[in-house]
Parts: C-alpha cells; structure tokens; sequence
C-alpha cells in the first residue's frame, strides 16, 4: 500500500502484467523497458518479455515500449503489441493530444502515469478515456534541475504501480545499468530514479476528466475502399496538422517583437518553417516577422543561435504567453 | 552412438539481433560483407563493436550496397572461409541476383534475415514479402522465431551448410521487430570450446586460394549440362533435410533445445491446426493454450526449416486433421493465398489429402499486429468449417481495414499558384556569354511560400531542411522533386501525410537518377506531341543523401553521362542517418561511427572521405 498526495494506491495482486511505454524518440523508453524487463526477468525470476516499437529511427517520432511478465512463471510467447496494458505511461503531456490513439486500450484495470507539472485532477484525456489510477511526475523539470535522462525519472514514478517489482530491485537494476555512464551521471541518474519516486502523485481518476474532444481534424480513417490506390497522397502539405511540440524539452524561443529587425535570418535556418511572415513595404526589408508558430517548434534553437540581436531567447515553456502561441502558419496561408 | 553431455550455459536478457551477434562473437567469422538496412542493421554494429575491441578477428567489409555485399561474400566464401551477412526487405532483393550464384556454386555461407516488408511502398516493419523471394534461390532456409533461435539456428547453420553432403549456403531468419528487437531469457553456450566442437572446421574440396590446385569456379554451362548441375542442387537438398534431423539431435543433447523440422504444438490428435511461421507461432500458442482449455483439439504447425521444406513431416502429422488454416505475413497477388500455401495444400494433395479443409489467410502485412485474440479466431475459423463446409471463405486477408467511408481527408492547404512559384526574387541575365544572377535579401526571401509545409518529422535542428528550403528559394517557377531513400524522404512523407506541397516520387536510392531521367524524357516528348503544352516548364530536382550516392553512384554517373536536362543535389550529412547513423563513403577518415568503431583493432573509418564533386565533374556535365 502506497500513500501519494493524500490518497492510498492498492495494485490488487496479479499473475500476468503488461505494460506499455508511449515516448519520443530519444526520451529513453527503450532502456526504461529494458530495465523494467531486467528487474522482472533476471532479478525476480519471472517470465517475460520487452520489446520495443519505433516509427523510424528518428529523434521525435513515437516510440513504443512493451514489457510483459507473470509472477506465476507462466511461459510468455505471445510477440504482439499490449493492447490493454495494465500500465500506460505517457512520457509526455504533449502526446495526449498530439498522438490521442496512446489511450488505446485503456480500461478501469489500467493505470495511468503522465510526465506533467500538473496534477493528476488537473489532466484531461480524450473522451471514452477511464483510466483506474492517474499519476503524475513533472519529469521535465527533475530531468532539468537532477541534469539526468528523463527515463530515470518515470521509473522512478512508476514504482508505486508496480509492486510486483519492488522499489528496491528497480533502483539496483537501474544502478546497474547506469555503470556504463560517468560517476557524475550515474549519480545524478540515481537522484533522477529517486525524485522520481518521491516526487509522483497519485489519484483515483475522476469521471469528468475524460473531457478532450480532439478536433476533427483530418479524421477519415483510410482503408481500401477509400484510399488512392499505389499509396498516393493527395493531400499535399497535410503535415502541417501535425504538432511537434513533445520534441521540445521544456524549452522554446521566445520572440521579442520590440528588438526584432525583421531581417530574416531565422527564417533561413528553422529547420521546421515555424516563421510566418508577411509582406509590408513598411518595413525596413519590405518583410515582416509575424511571429512563430509553436505547434511545429522542436526547440533547436538554431533560430537563437543566428539572430543577429537577440530577438529571440530560450525561455522555459510557461513563460510564454498564450498570445504568443497563437500565431498560426496555417492560418497565414488563408 | 556417443553420450553428449549438456554443456555450460549462462542466461541473460537478449534480442534476437543480440542473439544474431553473440552467435557471430562465438563463431569468430572470417568475414562479414554487409551494407545497413532496418531492422538487421544492429547486427553488423555489434559485430564491428566487438571487432574493435578485439573480441573477435572477423574482417568487416562495409559495402556500397548489398549486391556488392552479396558480391564480397561469395568471393570470401570461395576462398574456403567462414562468411556472414545480415539484411532485410529490399537488401535481400537488391542481393537477389547474388544469392542463386552461391547456391550453384555450392559455397557456404550464413545470411541472417531479419525480414521486413518490400517496397513499395516503403515500409520497415516486419513481414515476410523478402522471404519470399529467397525461396527459389537453393538456399537452405532457417526459421528463428525467438531470440534463443536466433542464436542456435546461427550455430546449426554453420555445420549444415558445411555438411559434406550439403554444402549450401544458409538463410537464418528472424522477424524483424518482433523478433530483432524482443528480448527475451535466453542462454549462451559459455565456453566458445563447446560452440567450436559443435560447429567442427571448415573443410573445402574446392577453394580459389591454392594456386597448386587450381581450379575454374563459375563456368560457361548450357544444356545439357545445366539439368543436372541443377539436380545435384536438389539431392543436396535431400540430404539437407536428413544431415539437419542428425544436427539439431545433437544440438538438443548439447543445449536441451529441440527444433525439429516441423514442430506442433497443441493436442496431438488435432482437429483443426493453424500453420504459421515464426514469431506469429509463439503468439499463437497462447491461443492454443486457451482453446485446448476449453476443450477444442487445435495444434500450430511452425516449421523451423522452410527450406528444404519438411513434407514428410507433414504428411505425418496431418492425419488426425480435418482442417487446417494457413496464415502468412506475406500474399501472392493474383493466387488464392500466399507462397506457404500452395506449398501445404500440395503437400497435403500428394497424400491424398484431399478431404483435410485447407484455408488461406493473409494477415500481419507490412508489421500490423496480430496477438493472441487474432490467432485465436483464425483457429476458430478453422473449427468452423469443419462443422459447416463454406462456413468461412476458403482465401481472405486477416485485419485489412475498409477505411471509414468514401470520403477523402478533407484538402488543407491549396496547390502553389503559379505567383506563388515565381515571386520574381531571384533573377537570372544573359550577359555577354554569362550568367548573372540577382537575389533579394533574406527577408523577402522568408516571404516566399515554401515548397515543403512545416509538420515534418525530422530530428530536432536537422540540417537537411533549411538547405533544402534555401536551395528552393532560388529557383523560380515550377518544380517537381524525385527524392531518394533516406531521412529526407522518410519524415516527409509519413502516410497519410506528406509535407510536399509539390508534386513528389520517391525510388529506392539505388535508383532515383535513371528514375527522374525517364520522366524528364517524358516530359520533354509530351511538349514535342502536343500533349502538354509548349510553354510548361517544369524544373526536375533529384534530393539524396551522401548515401544514396553510394549504393546509386553507377546510375547517377550514367545519368549525367547521359546529360539530362535535371539537377541532382546531394545533402552530405555524412553517413546513414536514415538507419541510424553508419558509416558512408563520404564519412571522413577516422570518423566513429555506428559501423565504424574506434577501439583497440579499430580506427574508426579506414578508409577516405568520398570525393563525389571530382567524381561527377569527371562526367562532364555543364
Ligand atoms: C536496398 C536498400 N538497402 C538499404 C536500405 C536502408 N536504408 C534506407 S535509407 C539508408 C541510408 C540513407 O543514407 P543517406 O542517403 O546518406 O541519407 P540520410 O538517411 O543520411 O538522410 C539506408 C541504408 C534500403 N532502404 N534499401
Ligand atoms: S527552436 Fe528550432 S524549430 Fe524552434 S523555431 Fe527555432 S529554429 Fe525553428
Ligand atoms: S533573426 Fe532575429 S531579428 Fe532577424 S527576423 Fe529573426 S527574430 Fe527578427
């Protein structure tokens, strides 16, 4: 029995467990899962299996993580994804809007843990979402100040929803495989697992936090009556639907329109066209920077890098207004 | 016959690539010939990890592309030594041509597959449309459906194929992701002693490096010869099959794993069985498992060696069977089911089987999941028919989703009108025999619309895109861009989506050049018939990696030898950044890399920065 942010957590006992990671590329799922396999396998002699899921090799594309284990030593074969998985941890709050199809599964025996500063009342989900138990870790900002992976964090946080586990096997099993990393790392991977613990809180889910209505946006599902034959898509210039803001570390430019010059050289280096622009005769150049556009902002900082006047600094996340974020590529191509 | 005592063995927590190259760390391997392709790539980096730090002596020969691979390797293998490679999907097909050259000329060697779907379109997941192909090669074929099989069947594989009776070339096989990248408990033999006594020494009757003996490896043979060069390859076969029951005998003795030819699980005095390769079989004991606790008689059929095929083993475990399912990652458009099929119901037809219900599915293409609730109704559709003939369709694909309706996703942005291609930004004069261009500033460039929307998938801060986009700012008018493989055409065109507000073609990267050399003809001839009209004027842009100029450096040459009117540009980010970061041509000197350790035996890179400018100035082109 655990006691987190006023409410006690019971995992009933379990035979069989399924759990299943949703990262970025590059957030370190992989090795969470590798661990996780590793404490279940080899420390506490359990059948199991991990495996992982990854859209392409990229940095910033979602990746998967699937570890399954029986503590009655059940052979496990099955080599498919978890459907419904006992615990799902999101290692983003961006993704729950950016990558819904996450919840699937998700039933009243799933538990749910989310990499967010706010709170697990706080946090919304698509509709039809009902998780069991909500936890959340502001793993961003431990990773930041403990200067650690962010994976340690989350395992940290998701030892309470693993009892079959044990804190203790976690936390060897992660010392362990932080050996390959610097003495410093090492240690401040460790303090990340800790905080990690330490720091998650955990609710019953509440019946109104189903309440994201995700736009209907681009929604058809494709299939083969309705999809152009040879895979063709006649949809040009579709992605800029998508958001990459769960590619950012907590961390995005800020313009300051008052310093900016309008000279263009941060145009010439975003590497994903988050500058809108405009024609205005008015303006020194004959341009006019309208502002960015944060829904596709990886937060590379080259834009910061180039600006010849600093118009542009690093500023963590919630120092930048909603008026600020409501500049719209898409909306200028109107 | 002699005791074999079991030997020693540690567990561990591995993949099935892991397993791929632990296996190659205790076989010591000659020689390894290979060239980067998801999901087997991880295997040559792990070999040339341990090569680095003199764990191993295997040469690594990074190819420019996997026929070259498929090339090094049947040259090494003539010399009488130990050879490996490791691909998947369109690196098997690319080293098609290559692979029944082994097989006739009876050299050894392992190939691991770690299998994926074929293009087009492209796609990295596994199924098993590159296997396939390898069936008419003569290769011997291994099944590995979990990592622990990914480790024994490598070992198996070197005393098969070098059997006296046998001496084939060997395919291990392994399901890409599922597989490859599953971890498991799994052992290892610990001493390489054991692995050594297992596997025996290499013995050639021919080999190309002993000038005192020599002899003529690849002749000019017609008929009437080649029938029965070509029969010879079928008793080799034959005795495969028995050489491989004897092997994996002693294999069990020595480990206390079995792999028989075909294995069963389930009641053995099945009604219905389902027959399936690989790791969809290891899924699907679990439905067995639940279906044999209600009190249904279901079996799976998992061949653990697909070629030669085990039809005698069959035959003998079909006769309880009133119907069987067979289910395949892979289709043959336009037959009712896929390879694996036709291959059981013939079998089934030569024992008279003709009263056993055989049905076909398809299922699991192109990596969509299938888990045990989807095993279990493709068993039960097996029950079905019994009960009622005509109950369930006799052919069908498992899991192909209609779609939502008729409907098309809604269009989001407008095609680039004609404007917004030429703003007039760049302008280009004839002047006394030159060139002069004139650009405006870099603000008024920024103004300019983009020919690739914003949302693509690229790593953040690549430096593919704003390169792209600047080269793109300075033209003017209408483009239309053939990208090749690689990171590049990977983040942008994520199906459904494509950030391409221009008209887009992809080919595979050996290939883009001579691809768009035929459209730009094309396009040209239609002006000249009046099919399209005389003032279009399209600019044809070729992108590819560094890597693309490797594997697709004779076709690009030939292109620009041919002198189309086109534009190739290269990104060099050197190397292959696409499958994560390998070694390319034009990697500098030195340079570590994910197949080009630094380490004790290593320098990282061992050879020099590609230079292709020089190359393709040699071409001649303006
Ligand atoms: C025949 C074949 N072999 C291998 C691959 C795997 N593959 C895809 S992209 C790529 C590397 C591309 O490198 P490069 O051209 O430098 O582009 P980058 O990914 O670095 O952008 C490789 C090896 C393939 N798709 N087809
Ligand atoms: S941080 Fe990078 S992605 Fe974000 S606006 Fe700047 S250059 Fe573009
Ligand atoms: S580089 Fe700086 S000054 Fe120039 S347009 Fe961008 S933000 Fe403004």
């Amino acid at each position: 029995m655990w006691f987190f942010g006023r409410e006690q957590i019971e995992i009933p006992s379990r035979d069989r467990v399924e759990i299943r990671l949703e990262a970025i590329g590059g957030q370190g799922a992989n090795s969470a899962g590798k661990i996780l396999a590793e404490v279940a396998i080899l420390e506490k002699k359990f059948t199991g299996n991990h495996f992982s899921s990854f859209g392409s090799e990229k940095r910033g594309t979602p990746v998967k993580s699937f570890v399954r284990f029986s503590t009655s030593r059940k052979p496990i074969r099955s080599a498919s994804f978890i459907r419904t998985p006992n615990l799902l941890v999101v290692f983003h709050e961006y993704m729950i809007e950016s990558h819904p199809e996450i919840f699937s599964g998700v039933g009243i025996e799933t538990d749910v843990l989310i990499n967010s500063a706010k709170s697990p009342n706080e946090l919304l989900f698509p509709k039809g979402v009902h998780p069991r138990w909500v936890g959340s870790i502001d793993g961003n900002k431990i990773a930041h100040g403990q200067n650690c992976g962010l994976n340690s964090v989350m395992l940290g946080a998701m030892i309470p929803f693993l009892p079959e586990l044990g804190k203790e096997s976690i936390e060897e099993v992660g010392g362990r495989y932080f050996v390959k990393l610097s003495e410093a790392e090492r240690q401040a991977n460790l303090s990340g697992l800790k905080k990690g613990y330490q720091g998650v809180r955990v609710k019953t889910a509440l019946p109104h936090q189903d309440r994201i209505n995700l736009e209907e946006q681009d929604q058809v599902r494709l299939g083969y009556e309705n999809a152009p034959f040879g895979g063709v898509i006649v949809n040009p210039g579709n992605t800029a639907l998508k958001s990459h803001e769960a590619s950012r570390k907590g961390f995005a430019p800020k313009l300051d329109k008052e310093v900016c010059f309008n000279c263009g050289m941060c145009d010439q280096v975003c590497p994903d066209f988050c500058f809108v622009w405009k024609i205005n005769p008015a303006s020194r150049f004959g341009a006019e920077l309208v502002g960015l556009d944060y829904q596709y902002c990886k937060g590379c900082q080259k834009c910061i890098q180039v600006c010849p006047v600093q118009a542009l600094t690093l500023t963590a996340e919630n120092e930048i207004t909603e008026l600020e974020r409501s500049t719209s590529w898409l909306e200028n191509q109107k | 016959m002699k005791t074999i005592k079991e030997v020693e063995q540690v567990t561990q927590l591995r993949t099935g690539n892991e397993m791929v190259a632990e296996a190659a760390r205790a076989i010591d391997f000659h020689f390894m010939g290979y060239y980067p392709i998801t999901p087997s790539t991880e295997i040559s980096e792990r070999i040339d990890a341990m090569k680095a730090k003199g764990e191993i002596r295997t040469v690594m020969l990074p190819a420019d592309g996997e026929h070259g691979a498929a090339g090094a390797c049947f040259g090494a293998s003539t010399g009488g030594a130990r050879v490996l490679n490791a691909t998947s999907a369109n690196g098997l097909l690319y080293s098609l041509e290559q692979l029944p050259v082994q097989a006739g000329s009876r050299m050894p060697m392992v190939l691991n597959l770690v299998t994926r779907s074929v293009s087009g379109p492209l796609d990295i997941r596994c199924d098993h449309s590159d296997l396939m192909f390898a069936l008419q090669t003569g290769w011997i074929i291994l099944m590995a459906s979990t990592p622990q099989a990914a480790y024994d069947m490598n070992l198996i594989a070197v005393r098969l194929g070098e059997h006296p009776k046998v001496r084939l070339p060997v395919m291990v096989v392994t399901d890409g992701f599922f597989t490859s990248h599953q971890r498991q408990e799994v052992r290892i033999f610990k001493n390489k002693s054991d692995v050594e006594s297992f596997i025996g020494v290499r013995n050639d009757c021919y080999t190309t490096l002993d000038p005192r003996k020599p002899v003529t490896i690849g002749p000019y043979m017609n008929d009437p010869d080649l029938i029965n060069n070509k029969y010879q390859l079928h008793q080799a076969h034959e005795a495969a099959l028995e050489a491989y029951q004897e092997i994996v005998i002693e294999f069990e003795a020595l480990s206390s794993r079995a792999y028989p030819a075909l294995e069963t699980y389930g009641a053995a005095d099945a009604d219905s069985a389902l027959f399936i390769l690989n790791s969809a079989a290891e899924t699907s004991k679990e439905a067995v498992d639940e279906l044999l606790a209600s009190g249904k008689k279901v079996a799976v059929f998992k061949p653990n060696i697909l070629r030669p095929f085990p039809s005698e083993e069959l035959k003998k475990k079909t006769h309880s069977l009133k119907s069987i399912v067979i289910a395949e990652r892979s289709d043959s458009p336009g037959s009712i089911g896929g390879p694996i099929s036709h291959e059981v119901k013939s079998v089934l037809f030569s024992d008279h089987h003709c009263d056993i219900a055989a049905i076909s599915r398809v299922f699991g293409l192109g990596g969509k999941d299938f888990n045990e609730e989807d095993a279990k109704s493709l068993l039960v559709d097996g029950l079905k028919i019994i009960q009622e003939p005509g109950a369930v369709p006799a052919f069908g694909f498992f899991g192909a989703d209609q779609g939502q309706s008729k409907a098309l996703p809604k269009t989001i942005l407008p095609a680039l009108t004609r404007e917004e291609v030429s703003p007039g930004l760049v302008k280009v004069n004839q002047k006394d025999g030159a060139l002069h261009v004139s650009i405006v500033d870099t603000a008024l460039l920024a103004t300019r619309s983009k020919r690739i929307a914003p949302g693509h998938g690229a790593c953040p801060g690549c430096g593919i895109f704003s390169g792209l986009d600047q080269f793109f700012k300075g033209i003017e008018g209408d483009v239309v861009v053939l990208y090749h493989t690689g990171c590049a055409m990977v983040v942008t065109t994520d199906y459904p989506f494509s950030a391409h507000r221009i008209t887009y073609l992809h080919n595979l990267f050996q290939n883009g050049a001579p691809t768009l050399s035929g459209l730009v003809e094309v396009f040209h001839e239609k002006k000249r018939r009046g099919e399209i009209s005389t003032s279009e004027e399209i600019t044809f842009v070729m992108i590819t990696g560094d890597g693309g100029m490797d594997i697709g450096m004779g076709p690009t040459i030939g292109t620009a030898l041919r002198n189309h009117p086109m534009i190739i540009l290269e990104y060099d980010n050197q190397g292959y950044m696409n499958t994560g970061g390998q070694l390319s041509y034009s990697t500098p000197f030195g340079n570590e890399t994910s197949t080009s350790h630094v380490g004790k035996q290593s320098v990282g890179k061992s050879f020099h920065h590609k230079d292709t400018a020089s190359i393709m100035a040699a071409t001649g082109i303006p």
